[in-house]
């Protein structure tokens, strides 16, 4: 088959990168409100609740590195641009779903989960680590998202 | 063991002798004390006459004026730099030198002038605020140019000043001279809000017009005891601002001044909490008329010293090493060897053991080591984070040093460089970068390189199940220990032992089945698979005498397997961070490759840029590097043979918050 063009990997890896890119805002927006409500209380704790804040945040890693992966795939990052048939596109294109979705969802509940652990070490500092602990419970699942997306990608034959 | 063993003591004294004995026990931070009225045996001979905690209010108010003194003279310090800001670094002194601040240094005067300063600068801040309000309000009325004292009311006249809703001024005028030609309106500014009007009107028609105004939403704006036009006032606001300011910095200067007693402050503070501790300590003791009782723990390798310094320093004092009673648990203090005393940090984090079970920290070390080193997979970044906490541990050793989680760090950093240079990791793939001139540099890569991740994914993903299937196996290996060790043999065969071979025994099947090993193994691993799950499924509910209920809990304790399953794959998150750090690292070279390119400013953005991704990277993915492995940790292979409840050791000492005496006893 003739090659057709980037349009659905490239669709793919922008799917991959904004929909986990949206899920860390959105979860870091929500702890970094809690963080900021026990700041103004006391603005001492602000290194350790920063750790509760930015966890969101892998997702929108994983997503990118999901792209990448992708960009890399097609050799557009240091390499020789591979020529894709439909049903190579299409592949690709599925293998970007699973962190995209994955990061997106877990990390808007990342961000709840982060914000009533900021909550808990504000009346509880020596609770913080707990809370992370959680946190990074959630993010189990974006990661999983993640290994399925390279492992597909690499299971693509091209 | 890794739990120091914990000696009871009791320590009987007369009262004379009290102060000196608790400022030594203070310093020799080996003693745990522990309530002599819980547990204590021989109430009627000694009985501690207070209830409750034992406070001394002069004692804590004094403290807090000091650190309210102390807080407010913290804003006028000179900035200390990011990083001493940011880890406050404590004073610090010998012994003499803190006693004679102590001695010397009288806090009185100082916390009183810092309260009246802080109290004037308030004063002079809230009237700094009326004034900003006042002008804020005469702003619309700027361009009204009659004094406030001309407008008051006259015999016939009356003056109102206030804020009509937009557009429906000439509507009101309409109306007003239906009533009367006795009314005049200025329109003195048009606002957003409204029309800012003087009303002027004859006596005679007042009501009328007021209400009238009324109806038209007119709100009247009144400004008492102003004196001059609204112009004039605003001025005169402006002038006393700039007056204000200059006071509130004349006492920011005088405060400035103060703060070099900040420090005396600081030891004071810290003498006067300790002292504050020592009170309260003394409810926690059994007292009769002359003498009192302190009852406690102390670690057996502290007992010689302590024992030698407080019989070397005190005759009115008896040592009286106690039993153990059987209900009694002992508060736990973990010793470890000092490379892995770091890492008690992390069994301290999750929660002490209790005093019959193993201290995890030595077995989590070489765990925690690897697995950070995995998830980062940089060589190049993990020189840059020893050799940051190189420089912190050095600089600040006597602060940060106690830290264990530096520690924990700094060998994170060190165990990166091992796994950067396995995998071929220095700042990414920069190597690949390189003019051929550094062409050396690739070829000692390539020699310490075992595999390349990005090639080998599947060694990589390999690897981290390999790892997480023998970290869980040898917390099933530590829960056999335990359970022998503590003498109950059939617990160790039928659940952790069982669950050890059956885990095993699938793997061996698995292999057999791929062919990887030979074929025969298989047979032995069905059977072994077989016996270890019916020992499961048979003996893990030995108490229930309800035969169906037993095999049908032991059936549900076998579907259990499924979790050991989710925990293995859980050890996937080693390889999936690892290769995030080795993209992110490529893709800031490969942007830094881009901008080299550009004319001119190249080489600038280029640093830049460089410099900034990859800081980034390592700060992300060495905190993930640290959440996830402590998760690991956590969540995967403590449940395995942890059980926890222990009280942590806590000796009685000073805790000082500002100071670091240098010349200590130990």
């Amino acid at each position: 088959m003739d090659f057709i063009g980037y349009a659905i990997p490239f669709a793919g890896a922008a799917i991959a990168i904004f929909l986990a890119g949206f899920g860390s805002s959105v979860g870091i927006s929500t702890a970094g409100q809690a963080a900021d409500g026990v700041l103004t209380e006391d603005p001492d704790k602000f290194p350790s609740l920063l750790i509760l804040v930015v966890l969101p945040g892998t997702q929108g890693i994983y997503g990118l590195l999901g792209g990448f992966l992708i960009m890399f795939k097609l050799g557009l990052l240091g390499g020789t641009p591979v020529s894709l048939n439909l049903v190579q596109s299409w592949q690709i294109f599925f293998a970007a779903l699973p962190v995209g979705f994955a990061s997106w969802i877990s990390g808007i509940h990342q961000g709840k989960v982060c914000a009533a652990g900021v909550a808990m070490a504000a009346r509880r500092p020596e609770t913080l680590m707990k809370g992370v602990i959680y946190g990074a419970m959630v993010e189990t699942y974006a990661i999983f998202g993640l290994i399925t997306t390279i492992l597909l990608l690499w299971s693509i034959k091209i | 063991m890794a739990i120091s063993p914990m000696k009871k003591v009791n320590i009987i004294a007369h009262r004379g002798i009290q102060a000196d004995l608790l400022q030594r026990l203070q310093d020799l931070e080996a003693l745990h004390i522990s309530d002599f009225r819980e547990g204590s045996t021989d109430q009627g001979k000694a009985t501690s006459h207070k209830n409750g905690e034992v406070t001394d209010e002069r004692l804590e108010a004094r403290i807090s004026n000091i650190q309210s003194a102390i807080n407010y003279l913290s804003q006028f310090e000179e900035s200390r730099g990011l990083i001493s800001g940011v880890l406050s670094p404590k004073i610090i002194l010998s012994r003499e030198q803190f006693q004679r601040v102590v001695d010397a240094f009288d806090e009185v005067a100082v916390v009183q002038q810092c309260r009246d300063l802080e109290k004037e600068a308030n004063d002079l801040f809230s009237e700094i605020g009326r004034v900003e309000f006042l002008m804020d309000q005469l702003t619309p009325w700027i361009d009204l140019d009659v004094p406030f004292e001309d407008l008051a009311p006259t015999e016939y006249t009356t003056t109102l000043l206030g804020l009509l809703p937009p557009k429906i001024l000439p509507d009101l005028r309409m109306k007003a001279l239906n009533l009367t030609e006795t009314f005049e309106v200025v329109n003195v500014h048009q606002g957003k809000e409204g029309t800012y009007l003087v009303a002027i009107f004859h006596n005679a028609f007042k009501q009328d017009l007021l209400d009238l105004l009324k109806g038209f939403g007119f709100e009247e704006m009144k400004f008492p005891d102003l004196k001059g036009t609204p112009r004039e006032i605003y001025q005169r606001g402006i002038s006393r601002i700039r007056e204000l300011r200059q006071m509130i910095h004349t006492i920011g200067e005088k405060s400035r001044a103060l703060v070099h007693h900040r420090h005396n402050l600081q030891v004071l503070y810290d003498n006067l909490s300790s002292q504050l501790q020592r009170k309260k300590a003394e409810c926690h003791f059994g007292q009769t008329s002359d003498t009192f009782v302190i009852e406690g723990w102390v670690p057996a390798g502290k007992w010689p010293n302590f024992q030698e310094q407080l019989n070397g320093e005190f005759d009115e004092l008896a040592l009286v090493e106690a039993e153990q009673m059987d209900r009694e648990t002992p508060p736990i203090c973990l010793d470890n060897p000092k490379p892995i005393r770091p890492f008690e940090v992390i069994t301290e984090l999750y929660g002490m053991p209790n005093s019959r079970e193993f201290d995890p920290s030595p077995f989590l070390a070489p765990f925690f080591f690897i697995f950070f080193g995995l998830c980062l997979t940089d060589a190049a970044y993990g020189i840059i984070i020893t050799a940051t906490f190189l420089f912190l541990l050095k600089k600040y050793r006597a602060t940060l040093g106690k830290i264990k989680l530096m520690w924990v760090l700094l060998f994170g950093g060190i165990s990166a460089i091992f796994m950067g240079a396995i995998t071929g990791g220095w700042f990414g793939d920069l190597v690949n970068y390189l003019p051929p001139s550094l062409n050396f540099l690739k070829k000692g890569r390539e020699v310490l390189m075992v595999f390349n991740p990005m090639d080998q994914v599947m060694t990589f993903i390999l690897i981290a199940l390999i790892l997480g299937f023998i970290q869980i196996c040898f917390g099933l290996v530590i829960r056999t220990v335990r359970n022998i060790r503590n003498g109950d043999l059939v617990e160790a065969l039928c659940s952790p032992l069982a669950w050890l071979i059956l885990i095993n025994s699938i793997v061996l099947v698995f292999l057999g089945y791929k062919g990887t090993l030979p074929p025969f193994l298989k047979t032995i691993g069905l059977a072994m698979v077989g016996l270890s799950s019916l020992t499961i499924v048979l003996f893990t509910d030995r108490t229930t005498p309800n035969r169906i209920l037993r095999i049908a809990w032991g059936v549900f304790e076998l579907y259990g397997i499924t979790s050991y399953l989710g925990d293995v794959l859980s050890y996937l998150r080693l390889f999936a961070l690892g290769l995030a750090t080795a993209v992110v690292a490529m893709v800031v070279n490969l942007l830094g490759s881009m901008v080299l390119s550009w004319p001119y400013v190249g080489w600038a953005v280029f640093i830049l840029l460089f410099t900034i991704g990859h800081l980034f990277n390592i700060v992300i993915n060495g905190l993930g590097a640290f959440v996830h492995t402590l998760r690991l940790h956590y969540v995967e292979f403590f449940p395995k043979f942890f059980q926890g409840g222990g009280k942590p050791f806590r000796p009685f000492q000073k805790n000082p918050k500002y100071t670091i005496i240098t010349d200590g006893l130990q």
